[in-house]
C-alpha cells in the first residue's frame, strides 16, 4: 500500500515538475506523457477486455497521420477502431501477433504515403502548437483518461464488459450481445490511442512512418511490463523507458530496443495473455 | 519471369520453415526476420558462416521457449528478434551497408549469382522435406501427431521434443543462410529482414488453410502471390 | 409455450437429431436418454447456441429457430450448460448479480443454492460442484418463463444433489423446465412428463 502511493506521488510529481523546467526537459516530458497516455489505452484493452495488442501504433499512427495530413481530419481518428477491431477475428492467442505483423506492414506501406507532393519517407509537417499548451492539455487528458477507465471499470456496463472478456458464450446465455461491448471497448482503447497520437504529432510538428514502427507498437506493452500491469506504475514505466532511451541513446544507438528485447523476453516467464480463456 | 520463378522458390522455402515451427515447435517465429537480416550482416565475413550463426539461434530459442506455451513462445522470439537488431546496430555502427553481389547470365539472363544459389538451395531443401513427406509414412505420421497435439504425442513415446528443436535449429539456420544469399547486391540495414519475414508468413498462411496438403502447395501458392504482387 | 416441430440436426454427414416434435405447455419435463442421444444438442438449438438444419422452434407463439441466443434469452428462455459457462475471473456475487441486475435477488438465489460462504470468491477459486450451482444461480437469476437444464445433477455430492432438488420443486410451480439427465431416478422425483431420446428420435414419453 505504502509502495502504490509512493508510486501516485512520484507520477503526480512527474506531471507537475517539468511545467517548471527548460524547454528540452518539457518537451521530453511531453514525450513520455503522450506515450504514457497511450500505454494506458493498451492497459484497457489488455485488462478489462483480455486482448492484448502489440500493433496499437495502429490508430496512434493514422490518427496522427490524419492530423497531420489535415488538422480537420482529426475528428475520424475514432474509426481507426476498425483497423484494429478486425483482426479480433484471430482470436486472443493469435490477435497480437495479427496486430504486430499489420502494424509493420502499415510501417512500410506509411513510406509510400505521399499527398499533394509530400510525405514518403520523408513524413509530414503537423501543426506545431505552443509546448506550454499542449503540455497542459496532456496531463489533462492523461488524468481524464485515467478516471474515465476507472469509473468505466467499476460500473455495471464495465462489469458487463469483464464477463465478455471472460467467456463470450456465458455472455450470450444472459442476455449480453458480445460484439456490442468488445466493439466499444475497442472504440474506448483506439479513441484513446488516437488521442495520444495526434498529441504526439502536435509535440513534434512532423509525424514519419516511424510511427508505426516497433518502438511505438510495442511500446505500451514494454512499460505495462515494467509497470506489472498496474496502471500508475505503467505510467511510471512509460516515463522509464523514455528517460532511458533519450539519455542513454547517444551512447547505445537506439537504446530503447535493448529495454524492450529484455522486457519481452521476461515478460513471456512472467506474464499471461489471452486472458481468461480457460479451457473448461 | 525467371526472376520470379526463383523469387518463389526462395519465398516458399522460407515459408515452409515458418509454417513447420508453427505447427510442430508451436511458435509464430518472429525473429526470423531479424536472424535473415543477420546472414545478410554475417556474409561480409563469409558465408559458411551463416548457418552455424542460425542454428545457436534456433537452439537458444528452443531451449528458452521450451516449457512455454504459443503465445509466450512467440513473445520470447519477438525479443529474441528485437534482441539481435540492437546487437547489429551496436556492432555495425554504420547503418546501412552495401552487400557485394556477382553478376552471371543464365540462359541469357542476367541474375545475380548468389540469389541463383540461394533459389538453388531452396529448391532442394523443398523438394527433401517433399521426401521425407511422401516417401516415409511413419515419419510423416509422427510429424502429423506432433501437429495435432504435442501431449498426447508424447504420451505414445514421440520425441517432440527432439523435433521441435530439430525443426526450429534447421529454420533458423536455412533462414540465416538464405540471408546471407538474397541480401547480396542490396544496401542493408537492421530492420531490412522485418519484409521478407512478412512475406513468408502470409504465403505461410495462406497455405496453412490447405492443413494436409499445405506442404505440397507451398510452391504453387509462393509462385502465386509473387506473381501478384 | 414451447413446441418444437420437427427439428434435425447434421454435423457433417452425423445425424444427432431427426424429426424431433413435442411441446410444453408448462411444469417440468424430463428427457433421458444415453451418451450422444442428442439431449445436449436439442437444448442448444432451442437456447439459440445451435441452428437446426431443417425444423422450426417456437416459444409462447414466436418463432425463435434463427434468433441470436441473446435475443431468445430476453424473452424469457435461460439455459445451463452441462459443463458450465461462468465468469472466471469474476466473483460468485458479480457472476449472479450480471444475470440478476440487482443486489437484493441475488442475495436471495445464492443463499437458496448454498452459495453465501464463497460469495465473494472467483469462480475459478471454487470447487466444480460449487461452480455447478452457481451456473443454477445465474439461469435462474434471469428469472426466465422457460429454463433448459442440462445435466444439473451432474458432478455433484448428495448433499447438493438434495439442495439442488428442493430449489426445482421450489422454483417448479413459477417457472417451466426441461431438464436432461442419463438416468431416470432423479427425473422421476421432479418431472411431471417424460421423454426418452434415443439415436436423435423420441422414443417414448410418459
Amino acid at each position: 500500500m505504502l509502495v502504490g502511493i509512493a508510486i501516485r506521488i512520484l507520477v503526480l510529481v512527474l506531471l507537475i515538475l517539468p511545467a517548471f523546467l527548460d524547454c528540452y526537459t518539457k518537451l521530453l516530458a511531453a514525450s513520455a506523457l503522450t506515450l504514457a497516455i497511450f500505454t494506458v489505452s493498451w492497459l484497457y484493452l489488455e485488462k478489462d477486455l483480455g486482448w492484448a495488442s502489440l500493433g496499437h501504433s495502429i490508430p496512434f499512427g493514422v490518427s496522427a497521420y490524419l492530423f497531420a495530413i489535415n488538422p480537420l481530419l482529426l475528428f475520424f481518428s475514432p474509426l481507426t477502431t476498425f483497423l484494429l477491431f478486425p483482426l479480433s477475428i484471430f482470436g486472443k492467442h493469435t490477435f497480437p501477433f495479427a496486430s504486430f505483423v499489420f502494424s509493420v506492414f502499415l510501417w512500410y506501406l506509411a513510406h509510400h504515403i505521399v499527398f499533394e507532393g509530400k510525405g514518403g519517407e520523408e513524413g509530414f509537417r503537423a501543426p506545431s502548437i505552443n509546448l506550454d499548451l499542449i503540455y497542459l492539455i496532456s496531463v489533462t487528458i492523461l488524468i481524464l483518461s485515467c478516471l474515465l477507465i476507472w469509473k468505466i471499470s467499476n460500473s455495471y456496463f464495465g462489469l458487463k464488459v469483464k464477463a465478455v472478456r471472460d467467456d463470450e458464450i456465458a455472455a450470450k446465455a444472459i442476455g449480453i450481445n458480445p460484439l456490442l461491448f468488445k466493439v466499444f471497448g475497442f472504440a474506448i482503447s483506439c479513441s484513446l490511442a488516437s488521442i495520444a497520437g495526434i498529441l504526439h504529432a502536435a509535440i513534434f510538428g512532423h509525424v514519419s512512418p516511424g510511427v508505426f514502427s516497433p518502438y511505438f507498437s510495442l511500446f505500451p506493452f514494454v512499460a505495462a511490463t515494467i509497470g506489472q500491469g498496474k496502471i500508475w506504475s505503467s505510467i511510471l514505466g512509460s516515463y522509464t523507458v523514455v528517460f532511458l532511451s533519450w539519455f542513454l541513446s547517444p551512447y547505445v544507438p537506439e537504446f530503447h530496443y535493448a529495454i524492450y528485447a529484455v522486457a519481452l523476453i521476461l515478460a513471456s516467464y512472467t506474464q499471461s495473455y489471452a486472458r481468461s480463456d480457460r479451457s473448461v | 519471369m525467371i526472376s520470379l520463378f526463383f523469387s518463389a522458390l526462395i519465398y516458399a522455402s522460407l515459408a515452409l520453415c515458418v509454417l513447420l515451427s508453427y505447427r510442430v515447435a508451436k511458435v509464430v517465429n518472429l525473429s526470423f526476420g531479424s536472424i535473415f537480416t543477420l546472414g545478410g550482416y554475417l556474409s561480409v565475413f563469409g558465408l559458411f558462416i551463416t548457418p552455424i550463426f542460425g542454428a545457436w539461434i534456433g537452439l537458444l530459442l528452443h531451449i528458452g521457449s521450451k516449457r512455454m506455451d504459443a503465445s509466450k513462445a512467440t513473445i520470447f522470439s519477438l525479443g529474441i528478434a528485437i534482441a539481435i537488431e540492437e546487437a547489429l546496430r551496436i556492432l555495425f555502427r554504420v547503418e546501412n551497408i552495401l552487400l557485394d553481389s556477382r553478376i552471371f547470365y543464365f540462359f541469357g539472363y542476367k541474375l545475380v549469382f548468389e540469389h541463383f544459389l540461394a533459389s538453388m538451395i531452396s529448391a532442394t531443401f523443398l523438394i527433401l522435406f517433399l521426401a521425407f513427406e511422401l516417401k516415409k509414412p511413419f515419419s510423416r505420421l509422427k510429424l502429423k501427431v506432433i501437429e495435432e497435439d504435442i501431449e498426447n504425442a508424447e504420451l505414445y513415446g514421440i520425441d517432440a521434443e527432439k523435433a521441435r528443436a530439430i525443426v526450429l535449429v534447421i529454420s533458423s539456420a536455412f533462414f540465416c543462410s538464405i540471408g546471407g544469399l538474397y541480401l547480396s547486391g542490396r544496401v542493408i540495414s537492421p530492420t531490412i529482414g522485418w519484409l521478407y519475414m512478412i512475406f513468408s508468413l502470409f504465403i505461410a498462411t495462406i497455405a496453412n488453410v490447405f492443413r494436409e496438403k499445405a506442404y505440397i502447395l507451398i510452391l504453387p501458392i509462393s509462385f502465386g502471390v509473387c506473381w501478384l504482387v | 409455450m414451447l413446441e418444437v416441430i420437427e427439428v434435425s440436426k447434421m454435423f457433417g454427414r452425423n445425424v444427432v437429431l431427426k424429426n424431433v416434435t413435442f411441446s410444453l405447455k408448462n411444469g417440468i419435463l424430463g428427457i433421458y436418454g444415453a451418451n450422444g442421444s442428442g439431449k445436449t444438442t436439442l437444448l442448444k438449438i432451442i437456447s439459440g447456441f445451435e441452428k437446426p438444419s431443417c425444423g422450426r422452434v417456437f416459444f409462447n407463439g414466436r418463432e425463435i429457430t434463427n434468433k441470436a441466443p441473446q435475443e431468445i434469452v430476453k424473452l424469457g428462455v435461460a439455459m445451463a450448460f452441462q459443463i458450465p459457462r461462468v465468469f472466471w475471473n469474476l466473483t460468485v456475487h458479480e457472476n449472479v448479480l450480471l444475470a440478476a441486475r440487482e443486489t437484493h435477488y441475488t442475495a436471495e438465489i445464492c443463499k437458496e443454492l448454498n452459495l453465501e460462504d464463497v460469495l465473494f470468491k472467483k469462480a475459478k477459486e471454487i470447487s466444480q460442484g460449487k461452480v455447478k450451482l452457481l451456473q443454477l444461480a445465474m439461469c435462474f437469476a434471469l428469472k426466465p418463463k422457460l429454463a433448459l437444464l442440462d445435466e444439473p445433477f451432474a458432478s455433484l455430492d448428495a448433499e447438493n444433489v438434495e439442495v439442488v432438488l428442493e430449489f426445482l420443486k421450489k422454483r417448479g410451480s413459477e417457472i417451466s423446465m426441461i431438464i436432461t439427465a442419463h438416468r431416470t431416478k432423479i427425473l422421476k422425483i421432479i418431472a411431471s412428463q417424460m421423454l426418452e431420446i434415443r439415436g436423435g428420435k423420441i422414443v417414448g414419453s410418459s
